[in-house]
């Protein structure tokens, strides 16, 4: 990431649809009561309380002692997977690199919001590089964690969202980055994020190539996860038939992120990041 | 349109070769992708994983159709034909000895030229003239009738016959079938002779001349030497009726005007009467037979002949004496030969002979037995070959002579072996500036070669060769063809308009071959620019770009 995409970064902050519970004071609401000067409530006034807190005016016209609630502000935890199977870099590595960059921008402005932030790069299996992070003072080790991460191996993301949230099942707002070819696995884990409580956020990442190929001829494809080989002729009329599937494919994914209340948005690797974070995904309300 | 081949359509059975090019798939570049997740979906759809594909509408595909039945149709030699205005009309006039013949007037040439032109007035379209002689030719051929006409009534009668092969030859070389072909002729000609013409469709047969000519003519006409007297001559004229009725007249033989002989003849139909006289003559002499009749044909009625008086061959024997060859000269009246030791370079010789002499370097002919300069002596060789065909030794039956000693003769750069043996060449002989030198490897002592009938008759050859003038005082009369002296007629006219067959326009071919590789190769060209940029189409590739527009509304939506 370059300097001028970081100092742009500084004013950007996270936005979830629903107040998440985090572990500490910070800028986002919660669903719990709090110190801010937002007021949220009135409730009966209990031994203990602060009497700074009672409404005195409620008080005279009802004879009983009401005290103000205020909304609370906390920082929440961020989750940032990132499919790192083979398909991510194979052929071509564009689509792994921007995924990561990607990775970084956001766990940057988590971090530079005072959330915590925890990076995951996930294939069939699940891997923490670095434990969660918190302050700004971390940055860098997130960039390093995050530009240390490779590509290799298959994906099962049911098993591997499964095991996230098990061993955390505490509320959070997760961004999963993937190009989503496991579709099955991914609609089977997405059901258990939004389960626990969790805010997601699906960003699907393609390349060019694999929304329109661009040309015609015969190939025979490898599948660089599972080895699966193909003939194919392109011409005209496959091309067209691919783009048919490639419709219904994209509406499937679109159509389980709606049911499911998960923010979706698909990033072409030859995009622009900076186009991506401060048009794009402050448009779909995740950044403001 | 015609086909001259038609089997060469069997070729755009070619077309399914090309079909299967086009379904076979092609060989495979090897890539890696992300996933194969939609093409699966995709090749289920399409059954892309079976040997053959679907053929797709393409102009590739096309192009190389129209290829291959434009090349199988060019193979095929296809000839486009029409009816129309460019019909050609061909007169053939008979120019042979026989149309000079008067029974009509002016003659029958004449007619038949006069009669052609004012036919061609009634026609239209292209024209074409064969005049029939000897060696037939091409007098036009155009679009312009009156260059037509022009070249028939220049054209001029022969005095010799009419090969009508060679005109039925020249007929085909015109490529396509005239509308009408008119021959004009006296007939006198024998079916047979006219065969190849008369096979041809559409015919017409104009004929010329009177029903009953009248012709009596000579029909030979010669001289020849008679005993010793070198001036003495024997003369033999003929004369024959060669006409339907009696015929009666005078023949008469004069010698540069002088009478020399003179008969009356009575002759019937067809019979013939030769006469001959004897005629002393002294130097050249011109002899003239002519008869007194008037008949239908002048060609035959007189007729010269050239008579040289016999002009001696001198002949030098070089060497000792050879009774063989004194005995052998003697023999032919007009040598006189000496028998010197040496011959100087004014001696006027025709011919000198060397006997185991050698040859010397002066002009004229010169025969030698036996040379010094030849090979050594070789002991009883054996004639194996030869020439069957050279005047000197083609008479000769070389076969049978013996042969005891030779010396086997070089053979030069201009030298020609006439005899070949076991030993090596026996005779040869080299044409010089003026005469020849003829080598025999053999003396006549050590064969029999002298004893033998082929002797004189080669020596008779060698005297010819050297003096030809001594051998051949006569020059036998020209005389008309056989059969053009007789004026019958002996076919009969035909007219293919009376058997229903339309006379007029014809069919006008022209073929289609040239334009169709023309085309053929203008399609290859069109075919490789298509084949070049077939891959590179950048508006399907900006249209296909267009299918997604990623980050427009909800996460990139498909148009």
């Amino acid at each position: 990431m370059s300097s001028s995409l970081l100092q742009k970064l500084q004013g950007l902050r996270l936005v979830t649809r629903r107040a998440l519970p985090g572990p500490r004071y910070g800028d986002l609401r919660s669903p719990r009561p709090g110190l801010s000067l937002e007021f949220a409530d009135f409730r009966e006034y209990h031994p203990g309380d602060d009497e700074r807190r009672i409404d005195w005016h409620v008080a005279a016209r009802t004879d009983e002692l009401y005290v103000r609630v205020y909304e609370g502000e906390e920082n929440i935890r961020c989750e940032i997977l990132i499919d790192r199977s083979a398909s991510m870099a194979s052929p071509e590595p564009g689509k792994f690199a921007y995924a990561k960059a990607l990775a970084a921008a956001l766990g940057f402005v988590a971090l530079q919001s005072g959330h915590h932030v925890q990076f995951a790069g996930f294939s069939d299996q699940l891997a923490y590089p670095v434990p969660a992070l918190a302050g700004r003072r971390n940055v860098a080790d997130l960039l390093a964690s995050v530009g240390a991460c490779t590509a290799e191996g298959g994906t099962n993301m049911e098993q591997v969202l499964a095991r996230r949230v098990h061993e955390q099942p505490a509320p959070a707002l997760t961004f999963v980055v993937s190009d989503l070819y496991d579709t099955e696995g991914f609609h089977a884990g997405l059901k258990l994020l939004r389960g626990s409580g969790r805010e997601v956020v699906v960003i699907h990442v393609l390349t060019r190539a694999e929304l329109a190929p661009p040309q015609e001829g015969a190939f025979e494809w490898r599948d660089v996860e599972t080895g699966a080989e193909l003939e194919v002729t392109l011409d005209p009329a496959t091309l067209a038939l691919y783009d048919a599937a490639l419709r219904d494919w994209l509406a499937s994914i679109r159509s389980i992120c709606a049911r499911l209340a998960v923010r979706y948005v698909l990033a072409v690797s030859d995009e622009p990041l900076d186009h991506l974070l401060l048009l794009t995904l402050r448009k779909e309300g995740v950044l403001r | 349109m015609q086909l001259l081949t038609p089997l060469a359509l069997a070729l755009t059975a070619l077309t399914g070769l090309v079909l299967v090019f086009h379904a076979l798939r092609p060989r495979y570049t090897q890539q890696e992708v992300p996933s194969l997740r939609l093409w699966q979906t995709v090749t289920e759809a399409l059954s892309l994983q079976a040997r053959w594909r679907r053929i797709v509408r393409s102009l590739l595909l096309l192009v190389h159709l129209l290829i291959v039945l434009l090349l199988a149709l060019a193979a095929a030699q296809p000839i486009l034909t029409w009816r129309g205005e460019s019909a050609l009309h061909v007169h053939i006039v008979d120019a042979s000895a026989s149309m000079l013949a008067t029974d009509v007037s002016p003659n029958r040439f004449d007619v038949a030229i006069r009669q052609a032109a004012a036919s061609m007035g009634d026609q239209s379209g292209r024209w074409a003239v064969i005049l029939a002689g000897s060696s037939p030719r091409l007098l036009y051929h155009g679009p312009s009738r009156q260059e037509a006409v022009n070249a028939l009534l220049a054209a001029e009668p022969e005095t010799g016959g009419a090969d009508w092969a060679a005109a039925a030859d020249l007929l085909a070389t015109f490529g396509e079938d005239p509308s009408t072909i008119v021959l004009w002729t006296d007939g006198s000609d024998a079916p047979e002779a006219l065969a190849p013409l008369l096979a041809r469709d559409g015919l017409t047969v104009r004929v010329v001349g009177g029903d009953v000519p009248f012709n009596v003519g000579i029909t030979a006409f010669d001289a020849r030497r008679r005993g010793e007297d070198p001036l003495q001559y024997e003369a033999l004229v003929a004369v024959r009726n060669f006409s339907e009725r009696d015929a009666s007249g005078t023949v008469r033989v004069a010698a540069d005007e002088s009478p020399l002989f003179t008969a009356e003849f009575a002759l019937g139909p067809g019979q013939e009467q030769a006469y001959t006289f004897p005629v002393r003559l002294e130097g050249f002499a011109a002899l003239t037979a002519r008869l007194d009749v008037t008949d239908h044909f002048d060609l035959d009625n007189a007729v010269q002949m050239e008579v040289r008086g016999l002009e001696t061959t001198r002949v030098a024997l070089v060497g000792p004496r050879n009774r063989h060859l004194e005995d052998v000269l003697r023999v032919f009246p007009q040598v006189d030969f000496d028998v010197r030791l040496f011959v100087g370079p004014d001696d006027p010789y025709h011919l000198r002979v060397y006997d185991r002499l050698p040859h010397d370097d002066r002009p004229g002919t010169q025969l030698v037995f036996a040379p010094p300069s030849a090979g050594p002596w070789v002991e009883a060789p054996v004639i194996v070959w030869w020439d069957p065909v050279h005047p000197l030794t083609r008479y000769v039956e070389w076969s049978s002579v013996r042969v005891l000693r030779a010396r086997p003769l070089p053979v030069g750069g201009a030298t020609r072996v006439l005899v070949e043996s076991t030993a090596g060449p026996l005779v040869t002989v080299e044409d010089r500036d003026d005469g020849a030198l003829i080598q025999v490897g053999f003396s006549l002592d050590d064969s029999d070669f002298a004893q033998r009938v082929a002797f004189p008759v080669f020596m008779d050859a060698v005297l010819q060769l050297a003096h030809e003038a001594g051998r051949q005082p006569v020059s036998p009369a020209p005389l008309p063809p056989a059969g053009e002296a007789s004026l019958a007629r002996r076919i009969d006219p035909v007219n293919p308009a009376d058997a229903g067959a339309p006379p007029e326009a014809v069919s006008v071919a022209r073929a289609l071959w040239p334009p169709l590789a023309v085309t053929v190769i203008a399609l290859l060209f069109l075919e490789g620019w298509l084949f070049r940029n077939r891959g590179g189409n950048p508006l399907k590739l900006r249209r296909r770009e267009g299918a997604f527009r990623p980050g427009r509304g909800k996460g990139g939506v498909p148009d």
